[in-house]
């Protein structure tokens, strides 16, 4: 924490003054700061604490330098550092790419970048660029890992039809990272495609990826919780052997719309996933409605998850668990992966100047009898308050 | 010195953009210049990108521009450009800090765009403006 404050320190003093640029390069950063409160009893999401204000979670901030090495070939880099997990704040590459410029429709980028999965996936760390104070999770939970960029190359295609603007984007990569502190690898193909003009956005996007990944660690205690109530044990690896994903096939796809003019602010996403192996599918949405006058805007998001498919897991049908014909080990493991939830959340972001805001958000959130995505046991409603600063420079 | 201490308070239909006197642009609508300054226009002629510069951040002009043409607040402004200054996919137009120097920039550069709310005497600066056609207007 003591490195995030000095780095904080030495952000707040930058805002004072701006962005530095020159003709060869520039330098610009992000910063989130606040607190958010929880209040689900355990929570299944360790990176945000339960019952608690938690000061560690929103708070992130980044620095980007580009240097224009020729009229076509640029270099990029960004640094983060971000709460959450452990309190780490560990400054990790973000970006850090060399990009040509073929043409100014065609361009190329190679290195360390973020796949473009979802409407908001290019600027996810930084709050001033979108109206809550975190991204919506019952839609981004989906994909718990994607903030964090990966090794590739990414081939962009832009081009102007009239008043409209159309632009199509494909990445390949590798990624290596850890999932509350799980690691997993993937080599994923993500493609985006994106109409937009003066006020509208529409994009969709597909990424099929071979993901290497084990979270039985995480979900095997859940599990044997519940199960021990029924003093039913000898699961373990048994479960292991089939929640571990080994180049197991997953797929992402999304796709949202943005409009927004003086006044008015309307973002809507949708996301599904497909899994080849041990996990649900899931599906998930969200609409946020803003209305802004002067220096406030008010919004009101509403957000969905469900996992869907449960027929289709590991204990279930040919290869079918023997110990879980038990009704009641059935009934347990269908619970444990079984997720529904709903979200309705009022926030208003207040503008301090063209570059800083102040977003307060309360949400509410119904779990509908299953595990949810903030708690690890069942439980209906929760409430979340956020307060968060947010700046670019 | 030619131009720049002129009140923001122009009528609309008023606007000019201003670029090299070799540039091949002859025309250019409301619609056009807000998307080369929101970087959604990034070439008019398919080959050579445009590079659009703007005033300093405090300037009467820019501030009545990205009200009128681009129709959002400040606020709105920047959070549009930190969408996409953080993801590589574009650079905001080039602030030129000494207003004095604005017509050079273009003057310097084959592809650069500025604009203008009052037709001036270029004299002899080898740069030229071009009458912003306002679709606002035309609705009227």
């Amino acid at each position: 924490m003591r490195k995030f404050t000095l780095i904080i320190s030495i952000i707040l003093f930058s805002i004072t003054t701006n962005a530095y640029k020159n003709d060869n390069y520039s330098i610009n950063g992000f910063l989130s700061i606040g607190g958010i409160y929880n209040s689900a009893e355990s929570n299944f999401d360790e990176t945000l604490k339960a019952d608690k204000l938690d000061l560690s979670f929103a708070n992130i901030l980044g620095i980007q330098a580009k240097y224009r090495i020729s009229e076509k070939l640029g270099l990029t880099g960004q640094l983060v550092s971000r709460g959450g997990d452990n309190d780490d704040y560990d400054i990790d590459l973000n970006w850090g790419f060399i990009s040509y410029e073929y043409s100014p429709n065609i361009s190329f980028k190679i290195g360390r970048i973020i796949a473009p999965l979802f409407l908001t996936s290019d600027y996810i760390d930084v709050g001033h660029a979108y109206p809550t104070p975190t991204p919506v999770k019952e839609l981004y939970w989906q994909v718990p890992f994607s903030s964090n960029s990966g090794d590739g190359i990414d081939i962009t295609y832009k081009i102007n039809f009239g008043d409209w603007f159309f632009s199509t984007q494909a990445t390949y990569g590798l990624t290596n990272g850890k999932v509350r502190e799980q690691e997993y690898k993937t080599k994923a193909l993500a493609v985006n495609s994106e109409i937009s003009n003066e006020y509208i956005k529409i994009r969709a996007s597909y990424a099929p990826a071979y993901m290497d990944m084990d979270f039985s660690p995480l979900l095997i205690p859940v599990i044997n919780t519940y199960l021990s109530q029924y003093n039913i044990t000898g699961l373990n690896q048994s479960l292991h052997n089939h929640i571990k994903m080994d180049n197991t096939k997953v797929s992402f796809s999304s796709i949202g719309i943005s409009y927004e003019d003086e006044k008015y602010l309307l973002m809507t996403e949708y996301g599904a996933t497909r899994i080849d192996k041990s996990y649900p599918e899931s599906e998930a949405l969200y609409l946020t409605l803003g209305y802004r006058f002067n220096e406030i805007m008010i919004y009101n998001t509403l957000s969905k998850i469900r996992t869907c498919n449960l027929d289709k897991l590991f204990y279930k049908g040919e290869n079918a668990l023997e110990i879980a014909s038990e009704p009641i080990v059935n009934e347990v493991l269908t619970a444990s992966f079984n997720i529904k939830e709903s979200g309705f959340a009022i926030g208003t972001v207040y503008y301090l100047s063209p570059n800083m805001d102040l977003t307060f958000e309360y949400k509410m959130i119904d779990t509908h009898g299953t595990v949810g995505l903030y708690d690890d046991i069942t439980h209906n409603n929760e409430k979340m308050i956020s307060l968060v600063f947010n700046a670019v420079f | 010195m030619l131009f720049f201490s002129q009140p923001a308070c122009s009528q609309q239909g008023n606007l000019y953009a201003v670029v090299n006197a070799d540039n091949k642009i002859s025309s250019l609508t409301q619609k056009d210049i807000a998307m080369i300054y929101l970087g959604k226009k990034i070439s008019m002629d398919g080959y050579s990108r445009i590079y659009p510069v703007d005033y300093s951040i405090k300037h009467p002009n820019r501030q009545k521009f990205i009200l009128e043409i681009l129709h959002k607040s400040e606020s709105q402004y920047n959070s549009y450009w930190a969408r996409r200054i953080f993801n590589g996919k574009g650079t905001p137009p080039t602030i030129i800090d000494d207003q004095n120097n604005y017509l050079d920039v273009i003057e310097n550069n084959l592809n650069a765009i500025g604009y203008i709310y009052k037709k001036i005497n270029i004299g002899n600066k080898k740069i030229k403006l071009i009458p912003v056609i306002m679709e606002d207007m035309e609705k009227k």
